[in-house]
């Protein structure tokens, strides 16, 4: 269970991370470029939810094994990433309307370019 | 076949890998003298070690831009640390 | 030589892994199977596939032991488990020295107690030892190639490091269909995805071997690195034996997971006992084993299931091994052990419980300490390599980056091929490297599918059974290589991979065909452990079937000159295969 929660937060981490490249990006708003300030405000959130995973892990093993878990997790959750980014780029603009919604759940205030 | 360049290249890599590794081994048995580690931690220190500064001596040695000046500073660091052992060591003896 | 870093870099990653790149690539495949090693030893042994799982494994091994050996000085257990089916019990009588690296002297089927007759097998102990000494050279020759392709890999991935240019822009990116961009795409998504575990497994797996490259280091490392002590006893010169331990394999793993306590008394050398435990007898009172030798005549009064309950309750792991001392004596000592470990620094040792023979707990020893900052270190290297740490689903995780490791230089012995295809075709030293790639990487999953096939067709009673096995294994891989000489385009490919994936697409059928129990009886049995040993090879047989469907559509029509630069148009999925080995 841990486990699934630490995957899904980790490729919430990633898909903020995937935006901020351009090639990425412009597969959810077409030919628009993401103004730099945002990318880094989504990328400090990326390293967030990516840090967030942690706790799972940590709750489910030890400490020490909980930090080999959350690198293997990476590992996964980066290639699944690419997978779909790759194959399934639809995938990926729902993973990223989600993405969305737990913003505005979570903060109901913040307004992205 | 035996142009100049491929001796030299070939000369690098056998100073990179030999001379690296003789490196690598003098400076380990440098520290592990000098940080006076006993016996045990002393292995330790230089089994975790000694791969790392043998990676970094082999970039540098590759990263450098003459053959030339990649085996002397090899060859020379070589010179630098064994005989400087051995007289530790035969200080230490007697 | 070459202008700039990043020149230089690319040559110097280019070339160090070039030489070696076929022995790291099955490495990299063996080693990954390693993390499944009692798993794919399990599957090898059919015999055992019929035992069931009850709760009460321990009293049924304990009865049986009382018949066998009632006066052994020492008893054994292994429980089955997460990773096991089986119970192994090996016993000692007194005077005799308990072999160590045997594994279980006798099977048994958990809740019947019967002798299971398991046949001989190589098992995932042949693939553990290939990756890391090789086969039929001397054993510190293989161990010293390994090393230098170990630290050639080292070099290469940190040149390779350097040398990219945009490594964040190109994190998520593959481009499927592009030639050589997709090549080097793969090959820096199998790099840069899994790198902290590239860099992890190949330090440690340097540091491991360290006794052998270091050989000025203070000689054997066994006197060496507290942590390290036993680990040296499978790895050492002489106490491993000459060729792959056979039945009872499975046990191994869980032996040097330090689920048995380390009070072997055949190396008095061991100075890395401070970090591990005496002997508790020989601490506690030294002269106990050898004046109250009165036996009770009664079977010992102890509730089994109460110890392993009270020691799941403490721990919140299972117990894996039971070791009694002196059983069926008045100072009888009952230990149970458990696998599973909390921490990485510790060495190798897990938890243990010791009970005396009222069942009372005697004492409850936690993970060792590590001695320092060194030996801390030191031994998380050891443990995280050898997965000691690992359950079910830590173990999938490695796998998958073994997995992607794999693809990394499988995917960079083919770039090389394939920036090369214009201008080097025909020259000698592509063509030496085409065929190599095509033996190495597609050969070598033939002959691992091959290796599991002999396992299941050779008859199960066999005069050196497990020579014959790894017989098969290297025939078919020379086989592969004669191939590859003669046709290692397209073609060969073509051919290889087909071979491949019809072997290992007929496992799953070939596998109840010759097993114990069906697939339908080992489902509802939830004999998991062979289910997804048929189920990874399945999904490997789909990956290079896929390849081939995708190599023969592709670079067919394309080029109208009679030879067509094969592996230029060679697809991703192509190369997955090997990665997916079971």
């Amino acid at each position: 269970m841990m486990l699934i929660l630490a995957l899904i937060l980790i490729l919430t981490g990633f898909l903020h991370m995937a935006v901020t490249i351009n090639s990425h990006f412009r597969l959810l708003y077409g030919r628009q470029t993401l103004p730099h300030s945002s990318a880094r405000m989504l990328q400090a959130a990326g390293l967030g939810w990516l840090a967030l995973a942690l706790w799972p892990c940590i709750n489910a093993w030890s400490v020490q094994v909980g930090l080999v878990v959350w690198v293997g997790l990476l590992h996964l959750g980066a290639l699944l990433i690419t997978a779909c980014l790759t194959w399934k780029p639809d995938w990926f603009r729902l993973g990223w309307r989600y993405v969305g919604q737990l913003r505005r759940l979570l903060l109901p205030g913040l307004q992205l370019s | 076949m035996f142009s100049a360049e491929r001796v030299w290249l070939t000369g690098r890599i056998l100073s990179a890998a030999i001379g690296g590794y003789l490196l690598t081994m003098g400076i380990c048995l440098w520290i592990a003298q000098l940080s006076g580690l006993d016996q045990n931690d002393a292995r330790m220190f230089n089994t975790l070690a000694f791969f790392l500064i043998y990676l970094l001596l082999i970039i540098v040695s590759f990263a450098l831009r003459s053959h030339q000046k990649a085996m002397a500073l090899n060859w020379l660091s070589n010179l630098l640390v064994w005989p400087l052992w051995w007289l530790l060591q035969g200080g230490a003896a007697a | 030589m070459k202008e700039t870093l990043r020149q230089s870099m690319t040559w110097l990653h280019t070339w160090s892994s070039l030489i070696v790149i076929w022995l790291l690539f099955a490495v990299f495949v063996t080693g990954t199977l390693s993390f499944f090693r009692t798993e794919i030893t399990h599957w090898m042994q059919p015999e055992g596939h019929g035992a069931s799982q009850p709760q009460q494994a321990a009293t049924t091994a304990i009865q049986r032991l009382q018949q066998l050996a009632p006066d052994a000085s020492r008893w054994d257990i292994q429980l089955p488990g997460e990773r096991s089916r089986l119970t192994g019990l090996s016993w000692s009588n007194p005077g005799e020295v308990m072999e160590r690296r045997r594994g279980p002297m006798l099977s048994i089927d958990p809740a019947t107690g019967e002798t299971l007759d398991l046949r001989e097998t190589a098992g995932g102990n042949f693939l553990y030892r290939f990756h890391f000494e090789l086969y039929g050279i001397p054993r510190e020759l293989g161990r010293i190639l390994v090393g230098i392709a170990s630290m050639l890999m080292l070099v290469a991935l940190v040149s390779g490091v350097i040398m990219h240019r945009k490594i964040f822009t190109d994190f998520f990116s593959f481009r499927p269909g592009k030639k050589t961009a997709s090549w080097i795409d793969a090959h820096v998504i199998g790099g840069v995805l899994a790198l902290p575990f590239h860099l992890m497994i190949t330090f440690s797996g340097l540091i491991l071997l360290a006794s052998t490259l270091l050989f000025w280091n203070g000689g054997d490392q066994r006197n060496g690195p507290p942590p390290a002590g036993p680990q040296t006893a499978s790895h050492g010169p002489n106490t491993t034996p000459e060729r792959p331990s056979s039945r009872g394999e499975p046990r191994d793993e869980q032996v040097e997971r330090g689920a048995r306590p380390q009070w072997n008394n055949e190396r008095p050398d061991h100075e890395g006992a401070r970090s591990e435990h005496p002997h508790p007898l020989r601490e506690k009172n030294p002269s106990a084993r050898h004046t109250h030798i009165t036996p009770t005549g009664d079977q010992p009064a102890v509730d089994i299931n109460a110890m392993i309950r009270q020691a799941q309750t403490l721990w919140d792991a299972p117990v894996n091994a039971i070791t009694v001392e002196q059983p069926n004596q008045t100072d009888a000592r009952w230990q149970l052990s458990t696998g599973s470990r909390e921490g990485l620094t510790s060495g190798r040792n897990g938890r243990q419980l010791i009970f005396d023979n009222q069942g009372q707990l005697l004492e409850n020893r936690a993970e060792p300490e590590a001695t320092g900052a060194l030996a801390a270190t030191y031994s998380v290297l050891r443990v995280l390599h050898e997965a000691r740490f690992a359950d079910t689903t830590v173990r999938w995780l490695l796998f998958v980056s073994g997995i992607l490791g794999s693809l990394m230089v499988a995917t960079g012995a083919i770039l090389w091929v394939v920036k090369r295809s214009r201008q080097q075709l025909g020259q000698l030293g592509y063509e030496l490297v085409s065929t190599l790639n095509l033996a190495a990487i597609a050969g070598l999953l033939i002959a691992i599918a091959g290796y599991f096939w002999a396992n299941r067709l050779l008859p199960a009673v066999l005069e050196n059974r497990e020579s014959w096995e790894i017989r098969v294994f290297f025939g078919i891989w020379l086989l592969s290589l004669l191939h590859a000489l003669f046709q290692h385009q397209r073609q060969g490919w073509v051919l290889q991979l087909s071979v491949g994936a019809a072997l290992f697409g007929l496992i799953p059928l070939l596998d109840p065909l010759t097993s114990r129990t069906g697939l339908w009886f080992a489902l509802q049995q939830g004999d998991w452990i062979r289910l997804l040993f048929d189920l990874v090879c399945l999904l490997m047989a789909l990956v290079l079937l896929v390849a081939v469907v995708y190599l023969r559509k592709v670079s067919a029509p394309r080029r109208p000159t009679p030879e067509p630069a094969n592996v230029r148009a060679r697809p991703i999925q192509e190369v997955k295969p090997q990665e997916i080995t079971p």
